[in-house]
């Protein structure tokens, strides 16, 4: 018996020991709990408990579906629930803020973001960007934010985002806003990712710093549905650009906006139609 | 529960005696089709209701020209590959971590293997690096397809192969934030290289894409992909690199975007453009050195 006591008494006291050390790897299951060490058979239950149980650049694994709540990202760290499906619920909240070190790099992959618009309380943003050198959005579904599928609002020089194979929609001011904050840059890249139903669609504005955006394969439609202007896509200052392949952008109040000398470059390629104006590019690029 | 100790004892002896006798006969079954599982254990037949737990584990008691499947997510770890085999982690998150390691290596100038649907990380930002997230030293044939590749310190895929006639394949991969290369083509001394790329997506690597005919030809094919944001670690940052008299890379309907250098040759590489390439906004564009025209 005493035995027993003295092996019991030598576990508890190594628990927390096992519970300290960050794992590159960790997991959350719609079953598990924050208090455990976040491991493949003692998984965690949030996004947000299992962050300070990884290791910087260590990534956070779904083993099952459910809704793992919101986070500040604050290191470099992925989050990825590919296999299954992962939710993150941001009711009168933001789903993902990023505020990490300017040369973090920082990546999302693989679940749904939910602001809850259609309720009483919507959620702000879907993913905030403050700061981080990279941050990397893949097969994303963000939708039902009161201001924003993602605000890119980055204060230092060099962020870049990267937005591919995402669903922005049901958004009330903007899909993707991009407008860096006062002594910040900014560079966008979206592949691949349906923007509907915002208010707006894309703006990349330079009002506090450079922004520049290019846009392939994408569909731009029925932006402004609620009081918002409703451009598809829309440059504004003259340290903004977008550049566009291969994209259309059908359905918005206006399709293509350019405010206080913003470009606006074509690659080639795009649907420009049915909007209740089209608008222009400012200018084109040959392809080779 | 009525026996003397002794006899339990000794029976448990004779017991496990038989276990560990049966072990290895199970184990040089070899099946077709293997399984892992998050939860799995490698002393296990790697069957589908005794999954193993590694890649590693399940590829000796998979036979030659089988392949190796996931039941649930995990992380199934490094692996070298000496046979023909497929490596399939399709319906779940099926991961190789290789920190400070390669992810999976293949050796052997006459096999196929096909990697397919794996997440395979480097941890280049966790501190301790691997080196390449696929290797050939040997192969006859490689495919890779769904996979994502990220943060090994040399290449994202290397392809080194001693072999004359290697063939690789890459479709729907994404290959990011690797310190050297996306990919590295560059045959060994006696090797020689024909690689075909198609819906490819490289970024945020020390460089693009490099054929290099150094050791050995090398011909790169790539297809609808894009290769952007190389070099913003302050390596060279060459988007599509072809160099030496053998080396070529044929590029159609890719973006090229935002890199050092978008097209870069050296030791008369050769360039050769299908059309429909948007090549724009890199610090230098760059040309390439010929086009052939569609039909």
């Amino acid at each position: 018996m005493r035995k027993l006591l003295i092996l019991t008494f030598l576990l508890l006291v190594a628990l927390p020991a096992t519970a300290s050390a960050q794992a590159t790897r960790t997991w959350v299951s719609g079953v598990g709990d924050d208090a455990n060490p976040c491991s493949r058979t003692a998984p965690c239950k949030t996004w947000a408990g299992a962050q300070p149980k990884t290791a910087t650049g260590g990534e956070i694994n779904a083993i099952d579906t459910g809704g793992f709540g919101t986070i500040t990202i604050t290191k470099s760290l992925t989050l990825d629930g590919n296999g299954t499906q992962a939710t993150t619920t941001a009711c009168g909240t933001q789903g993902v803020l990023v505020n990490a070190p300017t040369n973090a790099k920082v990546a999302l992959r693989d679940f749904r973001i939910n602001g809850c618009r259609d309720s009483a309380n919507p959620g702000l943003n879907g993913v905030r960007v403050l700061s981080a050198g990279v941050v990397r959005i893949d097969n994303l579904r963000v939708y039902g934010f009161s201001n924003a599928g993602f605000a890119l609002e980055p204060s230092h020089l060099k962020a870049r985002v990267m937005i591919q194979d995402t669903s922005i929609h049901d958004n009330g001011a903007y899909g993707i806003f991009a407008r860096p904050s006062t002594g910040g840059n900014l560079r966008t890249s979206v592949v691949n990712t349906s923007i509907d139903d915002n208010g707006n669609g894309i703006l990349s504005s330079s009002a506090y710093g450079p922004s520049k955006v290019r846009v392939f394969d994408s569909v731009i439609s029925e932006s402004a549905q609620s009081t918002f202007v409703g451009f598809g896509l829309w440059s504004a200052g003259a340290d903004s650009s977008v550049r566009v392949g291969d994209s259309r952008i059908v359905g918005n109040l206006k399709g293509l906006h350019q405010s206080d000398s913003g470009t606006m470059l074509s690659y080639g390629g795009n649907i420009v139609d049915d909007n209740n104006v089209d608008g222009t590019f400012t200018g084109s690029v040959l392809r080779k | 529960m009525s026996q003397p100790p002794g006899r339990r004892a000794r029976r448990l002896v004779a017991l496990s005696a038989f276990l560990l006798l049966m072990l290895p006969a199970a184990a040089s079954a070899q099946a077709t089709r293997t399984y892992v599982s998050g939860v799995g254990d490698d002393v296990n037949p790697c069957s589908r209701t005794a999954p193993c737990k590694t890649w590693a584990g399940a590829i000796s008691k998979t036979a030659a020209g089988g392949e190796m499947n996931a039941i649930d997510s995990g992380g199934f770890g490094a692996v070298t590959v000496t046979k023909s085999i497929t490596i399939d982690g399709n319906g779940h998150h099926s991961s190789i971590l290789a920190c400070g390691t390669n992810g999976v290596v293949v050796n052997s100038a006459t096999a196929k293997v096909t990697v397919r649907d794996v997440a395979i990380n480097g941890c280049r930002n966790a501190g301790s690096p691997g080196f390449n997230g696929i290797r050939a030293i040997a192969a006859k044939s490689l495919r890779v397809e769904d996979v994502r590749i990220m943060g090994f310190s040399i290449a994202g895929i290397a392809l080194e192969p001693s072999n004359a006639n290697a063939r690789v394949r890459v479709h729907r991969t994404r290959v990011h934030d690797n310190g050297e290369y996306g990919i590295l083509a560059k045959p060994a001394t006696g090797g020689s290289l024909r690689t075909t790329l198609s819906r490819v997506r490289l970024d945020d690597n020390g460089n693009g894409v490099h054929a290099n005919s150094a050791n050995g030809a090398s011909k790169v094919r790539i297809f609808d992909s894009t290769v952007t944001d190389s070099g913003t670690d302050g390596s060279t940052g060459y988007g599509l690199w072809s160099d030496g008299q053998t080396a070529s890379i044929r590029a159609g309907d890719n973006r090229i975007t935002g890199n050092v250098q978008g097209l870069f040759q050296a030791n008369f590489g050769t360039l050769v453009s299908y059309g429909g390439n948007i090549v724009d906004d890199n610090d230098t564009d760059g040309i390439f050195t010929s086009s052939v025209a569609r039909k």
